[in-house]
């Protein structure tokens, strides 16, 4: 068993191979061989791991991603398409839905990372610039040159 | 003039402020956007999200895959900031106008590049402003003109899709090698055949496209000698004919692609392909091709899938789709070497409910899976096969053929076909592996061939008989009594369990039927009422 410890101080003992879902885990186990030591995460809190550990647990027996398997995806047509569970899994408030992603990114999970990415890519998707700054809370911050330019290239796309 | 001066002064301080104004307004509002929450993503998580955005499997719609980095890189300074930085988003090359083609060019550095041309709008891109005037070069196509403008580019072409294009303006337009081009699909669409006009075999690329390996040629029948022709895992050649290229020259095709994996052949016409002048001699060794694994050969005359197959020993693993277009049965023939006969458990053989006088044979693994083998003949014209000969090639199956894991064969569709007992019985008897037969739709004179007799037994392996909607009535008793466990002088094929389905309750009900259960176990589902 694996003990880990979150930013706020939160203690979670889980198997090996869950914990191993993470590179960044995984490397440290490695490192460090068979300890006691808990292992600190200071970037993740608890309510955070509690989801990441969930999506770790339920792919606990998948095979590890390669990195010949990662340079592949890098050439190939990458898809947006979302397994069942991690559907489910991922439907979140959009803060978690962050939070989540941070989390896979710091840990290195990359499968959890590719799943936060294409939900987050499905909401952008087939939307305008100023409904995806509605739906993220985000402001026009460009200058006028910028926008004009911006206009130039986004009023040939619109006609298309 | 000193009131000129003053008004233009005044000019200059207006938009002075303004643009100051805009500048601390901008400023202002990229602090606000710092509180959001999705500005805690790093850049290189942004990267990865509008990737995904640009992927188009979950959006088909093309102007907003188009749209895509040009979406998000007008939503915010930061998020555009990370677009332009990343290379891969701006790779796929499609018509656009002149001034955005040459920022996506830019804007992709040195990555690989997409190109994707289509003949609706390249005719908008030469009709635009911005496009060259056609008039200044007259002999050149709108294609030519198109390439000649991303050119500079061509080294970092990996993958190209040409559609509505026609193969004179490919080969005018490709006078270039591609070193590095790896996919190369050219789409001219419509019904037609299209005829070998370009024989010149190093005018495509100027014969170098040295990493090229998936390779789909539609309507455009560029030489089969080009050196475009090697080194493929992919080949797919449809609706094309060639004046100067014989099935041979294909075969050598082959020999110069071992490492292939994917071969379609889909109405494409060689000349001189009769057998007796193209296929392969007998004594040649095959040309073996240890990884091709999907086979598809269809709307073509039967030399020439018998040809290739004849000539070629691949794995038996490979999954093989044929259907040979005839105009007489004499001209149909079953290929001697169906490489993955041995893996067939499971083989049915019927006539085509679309087609009259067309045939289907399907191999599957088991039988809930996909076929692995599929044979077929469609008549070029129904009407000349009505009443035609008895399809001698249905009695070669099974015939040189190694179905050495054959369990199941079923018959379906063939009660009104040329498909008479003799047939049925022949290829039975070309298959003694079965234990399980299955009748659907077909004579019950089939049901005949299947008693035993003491000097005659088709079928020496049987166990179960399975029969759906065939009219049996005597002659299903004899042959059940004749395959009686309890029956003398068992040789063999003695049935464990006889099933009837969809067949009217109240016939599966008759006197009959209690005495086939008396002798076998029997089982009855799937009925239906004719009322």
């Amino acid at each position: 068993m694996v003990n880990l410890v979150t930013s706020d101080n939160e203690s979670f003992t889980v198997e090996k191979a869950v914990a191993s879902r993470s590179v960044l885990i995984k490397n440290m186990l490695e490192d460090v061989g068979e300890s006691d030591q808990p292992i600190p995460l200071p970037n993740v809190t608890a309510s955070v791991l509690k989801k990441v550990l969930e999506y770790c647990d339920h792919h606990k027996n998948e095979p590890m991603p390669t990195s010949e398997d990662l340079a592949a995806e890098d050439t190939r047509k990458r898809t947006t398409d979302i397994g069942e569970w991690d559907q489910k899994f991922i439907q979140v408030d959009q803060e978690m839905l962050f939070e989540i992603i941070l989390a896979a990114n710091y840990l290195d999970i990359k499968p959890l990372l590719d799943v936060g990415c294409k939900t987050v890519a499905n909401m952008i998707k087939g939307k305008t610039p100023e409904e995806i700054r509605k739906l993220f809370n985000i402001v026009n911050d460009f200058t006028p040159e910028e926008e004009a330019q911006i206009k130039k290239e986004n009023e040939w796309a619109e006609d298309r | 003039m000193e009131y000129a001066l003053l008004m233009s002064a005044r000019q200059l301080a207006f938009d002075s402020i303004r643009s100051c104004t805009a500048r601390m307004i901008s400023a202002l509002n990229n602090r606000r956007n710092q509180k959001a929450s999705v500005y805690r993503l790093p850049p290189e998580v942004l990267m990865i999200i509008f990737q995904f955005t640009e992927c188009s499997s979950a959006n088909p719609l093309r102007p907003l895959r188009k749209r895509a980095p040009l979406n998000v890189a007008a939503v915010s300074r930061r998020w555009r900031q990370v677009v332009l930085n990343t290379p891969g988003l701006w790779t796929r090359i499609d018509i656009m106008m002149p001034w955005l083609t040459q920022n996506f060019l830019e804007r992709s550095k040195e990555a690989p590049l997409t190109i994707e041309v289509n003949a609706e709008e390249l005719n908008a891109w030469a009709s635009s402003g911005d496009g060259e005037n056609e008039e200044t070069h007259p002999a050149q196509s709108r294609l030519s003109r198109y390439i000649d403008f991303l050119k500079l580019t061509a080294p970092r072409w990996i993958s190209m899709e040409l559609r509505g294009v026609l193969a004179f303006d490919v080969v005018q337009a490709f006078s270039f090698p591609l070193p590095h081009l790896e996919v190369l699909r050219i789409i001219k669409g419509g019904d037609t055949l299209t005829s070998e006009s370009y024989p010149l075999p190093n005018a495509l690329f100027r014969g170098s496209a040295p990493c090229l390996r998936d390779l789909h040629l539609n309507a455009t029948p560029i030489s089969l000698k080009s050196p475009i022709f090697a080194g493929l895992t992919s080949l797919h050649l449809e609706k094309n004919t060639y004046h100067t290229c014989t099935i041979g020259r294909f075969i050598r095709v082959l020999a110069a692609c071992p490492d292939l994996e994917d071969l379609v052949l889909i109405s494409t016409r060689f000349t001189q392909s009769n057998p007796a002048h193209s296929s392969t001699p007998s004594t040649s060794p095959p040309l073996v091709l240890p990884h091709l694994q999907h086979i598809v050969l269809r709307g073509m005359a039967a030399c020439v899938p018998k040809s290739i197959l004849d000539s070629t020993s691949v794995p038996s693993s490979a999954v093989l789709d044929i259907d040979t277009l005839i105009s007489s049965w004499d001209d149909a023939a079953m290929p001697a070497n169906l490489p993955n006969a041995s893996r067939v458990r499971s083989l049915s053989i019927g006539a085509d409910r679309e087609i009259e006088g067309s045939y289907r044979i399907a191999g599957k693994v088991s039988e809930g899976s996909a076929a692995i083998l599929k044979v077929g003949y469609t008549v070029g014209s129904p009407l000349f096969f009505m009443g035609a000969r008895v399809p001698n090639v249905l009695r070669h199956l099974g015939r040189g053929h190694s179905f050495s894991s054959l369990e199941s064969l079923m018959f379906t569709g063939l009660e009104r076909t040329p498909v008479d007992v003799s047939i049925f019985a022949e290829v039975v008897g070309n298959l003694p592996s079965i234990t399980t037969l299955v009748l659907q739709s077909c004579p019950s004179s089939y049901l005949d061939a299947l008693v035993i007799s003491s000097r005659y037994n088709l079928c020496p392996g049987l166990r179960t008989l399975r029969l759906v909607r065939i009219p049996a009535y005597d002659s299903l008793l004899r042959l059940v009594e004749s395959r009686a466990r309890n029956h003398e002088g068992d040789a063999g094929g003695c049935l464990d369990a006889l099933e009837v389905m969809d067949y009217r309750r109240d016939y599966v009900h008759t006197p009959m039927f209690t005495e086939l259960e008396r002798l076998v176990a029997l089982k009855r589902t799937g009925f239906f009422t004719w009322d």
